[in-house]
């Protein structure tokens, strides 16, 4: 059964992955050219929002290559040296996409600083600013509709949908600071523009930061009541206590459950049967993927140091 | 002391009762002698090392005790023992097993004290990284608050750049600093691994950290290649400036050095102080050039042969915090090795489904499914005890969930990495 649903949801996911991978490679060739032209531009035209927008754009870029390399990851399989296969290579990536784009952000920040502070330098070349900025908005939408139209089917996608908004936002900045200069003169504009797409470059990460965090810290997923699945055991006769329970999520979709259960005398004999159905338990009612149970007669040869007996932890929760 | 006592009692134990009792029956009398021998002993051990509280000593009577008793004392006993008694014993045990409800409750407690060792002795590591940090975060800081003041005294630009450098020292520090104090916070059933973790991350962003520090020195360079003229370098103050610092990190990196082998966040503070102290050494030999020969671009040069040497490195560490974060096998462990040892206890049959990664540094866990021949039913728990010797002494795992089964055909998860798979896979 359990395996049944499993399958199921890799075979979702791989026929997924066909269209989602098409969609994330239009869309990453799309942002890395104009990304280009707005480094160009940028320091052609002087304008610092184009070269934030263009950071912006690297930070969207690599997400979508973490993307696209997750895809090709998880299809490798597990090995002696990395047992979980490459599932954490997801996690990992959207750390390190993260951080690149606080760097970018706090470049940009230093930089609009600078020029702030310094006013007499800004020229700026408002026409070759709207121009690409223009086209940048352009593309922005573009890649948008690709991605929503294989968001459809595949997570990953809708996750490079939500930067794209936050793209399209910083776009919409650059095309106002382009017009703003254009009509009025106002330079200034466009240092402070550049706080804004900063700012945006920053937060668009920071919800990504703190699930990314809980995962690497082994975190239990979200979707585990975890002090229910104890009780669960628990409720299985034969059963005396449960303890050293972990449960932590490999990647999306994947999590595992080990502890240490204790069984009264007797019992020990039938593990087959008390493992079958615990299996049903965690597999069926919680939905955990990977599952390991140490039955034991007694805690006493247990040399884990760390315990935590899930009833210990209720008296925390509910005291 | 205690590791005297601990040791007769143990090798007593296994050589007598257990060999004894294995070839009798596993009636009340083998639970009478465990239960006596639980009690005594490592009651006893523990009471007495806790009241001494030495920290230094305890952990070292710890692990050669437990090293000494293993080696003695199994290569004696399982194998001798085993063969005998399992064929004829089991068919009693089962039912003989129920007596002793009562005392493995317990047993429970003891056995909980008794976890205390290995999670001492963590713990223990963490304080001392801890110490190690403190010291070095003050040095650095309180140098890099000298040079504050004295650059805005003099005006010396060179000595507020230096203080910069050493600004990204102490604040990597301080996050090593930081990760410890997190991670010493209590498990929850949110985080059953507790906020452990948190000095992988620091270490990872500490070495990637310097990946970006860098690439900031090779940019900065190649700025000062171009206008070179533009610069003024304080050939002089930079010198002494330079030397100070140098002195400085030298002291720190010291001070970190122990700490780096053991834990991974150390180890990224230790790495930026290194890089720093790389740097120092830059700045006295292109200061003492700049002095005798006016040759300014060689700041520059010195400066990305310097970048090169941060990356080079903390290259190992980049791919061993991103292993660990990867859930990769620890490095210090032949998988291979452990699971054909595993498979070498009488009565296992194969092993599957083995997961072995790190939490922490000093803390990795190893989760498997091991089938059992049948005609093994009713020894778990002695299976059990073997298996977690092979894994806690031989390979200092943490922490171990074992799975016995009978068939694996029950078995549904959906990633397996039979070790003998992997093997046909790897070379050789």
């Amino acid at each position: 059964m359990a395996t049944g649903l499993q399958r199921q949801n890799t075979g979702g996911d791989e026929e997924g992955g066909g269209v989602g991978r098409r969609s994330l490679i239009i869309a990453l060739v799309l942002v890395l050219g104009i990304m280009i032209a707005e480094i160009i531009g940028g320091l052609l035209s002087g304008s610092l929002v184009l070269l934030a927008d263009a950071g912006h754009m690297l930070a969207t870029a690599s997400a979508i290559a973490i993307a696209l390399f997750v895809a090709w990851a998880e299809s490798r399989p597990a090995s002696i040296e990395r047992t979980f296969g490459y599932h954490r290579a997801e996690v990992v990536g959207a750390m390190l996409s993260a951080l690149a784009l606080w760097l970018v952000a706090a470049w940009v920040l230093f930089e609009s600083i600078n020029r702030l502070r310094d006013r007499s330098e800004l020229e700026i070349e408002g026409e070759l600013m709207l121009v690409i900025g223009a086209i940048g908005l352009g593309v922005n939408v573009l890649a948008a509709l690709v991605l929503r139209w294989g968001s459809r089917r595949s997570e990953k996608a809708s996750d490079a949908l939500r930067h794209l908004i936050a793209d399209l936002l910083a776009s919409v900045g650059v095309v106002v600071a382009a017009v703003l200069v254009l009509v009025n003169g106002w330079t200034v504009v466009d240092p402070i523009i550049s706080i804004g797409v900063a700012a945006l470059t920053a937060a668009s990460s920071w919800r990504l930061i703190l699930q990314v965090f809980h995962t690497l810290l082994e975190g239990t997923p979200e979707h585990i009541d975890l002090y229910q699945l104890c009780a669960d055991i628990e409720d299985v006769p034969g059963v005396t206590l449960i303890h050293d329970v972990h449960a932590w999520s490999i990647s999306d979709n994947n999590d595992a459950f080990t502890a240490h259960v204790i069984l009264e005398a007797g019992y020990t004999g039938k593990a087959d049967e008390l493992l079958a159905q615990m299996r049903r338990i965690v597999y069926e009612k919680h939905g955990v993927s990977h599952l390991t149970l140490q039955f034991e007669e007694s805690a006493s040869d247990c040399l884990e140091d760390h315990h935590l007996s899930h009833l210990e932890a209720r008296s925390r929760f509910d005291g | 002391m205690t590791s005297a006592h601990q040791h007769d009692e143990h090798e007593g134990h296994d050589h007598d009762s257990h060999a004894g009792h294995d070839h009798d029956e596993h009636a009340g009398h083998d639970h009478d002698s465990h239960a006596g021998h639980d009690h005594d002993s490592h009651a006893g051990h523990d009471h007495d090392s806790h009241a001494g509280h030495d920290h230094d000593s305890h952990a070292g009577h710890d692990h050669d005790a437990h090293a000494g008793h293993d080696h003695d004392a199994h290569a004696g006993h399982d194998h001798d023992a085993h063969a005998g008694h399992d064929h004829d014993a089991h068919a009693g045990h089962d039912h003989g097993g129920h007596d002793d409800h009562d005392d493995h409750s317990g047993h429970d407690h003891h056995g909980h004290d008794h976890h205390g060792h290995a999670h001492d002795h963590a713990a223990e590591l963490r304080e001392a990284s801890r110490r190690s940090l403190i010291i070095a975060f003050v040095l650095i800081a309180g140098f890099m608050v000298a040079e504050i003041i004295g650059g805005i005294i003099s005006g010396s630009l060179a000595l507020l750049a230096d203080a910069g450098h050493m600004a990204t020292d102490a604040a990597s520090i301080a996050l090593a600093l930081l990760a410890v104090w997190i991670a010493g916070r209590p498990e929850s059933i949110e985080r059953t691994f507790g906020y452990q973790r948190t000095e992988v991350l620091a270490a990872a962003f500490n070495a990637l950290s310097l990946w970006a520090i860098a690439g900031w020195i090779v940019w900065e360079a190649i700025e000062r290649f171009v206008n070179h003229h533009e610069v003024h370098i304080e050939g002089g103050l930079m010198l002494i400036v330079g030397g100070i610092g140098l002195l400085v990190n030298i002291v720190a990196a010291f001070v970190l050095h122990a700490g780096s082998k053991h834990s991974l966040n150390v180890d990224g503070a230790f790495k930026h102080v290194m890089a720093d102290l790389m740097g120092s050494v830059g700045v006295v030999i292109s200061g003492v050039i700049i002095l005798l020969t006016d040759w300014v671009l060689i700041d520059p040069i010195l400066s990305v042969g310097i970048a090169l040497l941060i990356v080079v490195s903390s290259w190992r560490l980049v791919l061993r915090s991103l292993n660990v974060l990867l859930g990769g096998v620890p490095e210090h462990i032949d998988l291979y090795a452990l699971c054909a040892e595993i498979e070498d206890v009488p009565g296992v049959t194969l092993i599957h489904d083995v997961h072995v990664f790190t939490v922490t540094s000093n803390f990795d866990l190893m989760t498997a499914h091991i089938l059992v021949d049948p005609s093994y039913r009713g020894l778990e728990d002695e299976i059990q005890r073997q298996l977690r010797l092979i894994a806690s002494e031989r390979y200092q795992l943490h922490h171990v969930t074992f799975q016995l089964c009978y068939s694996a055909g029950e078995c549904s998860e959906d990633h397996h990495v039979g070790h003998l798979e992997a093997l046909s896979r790897s070379p050789g």
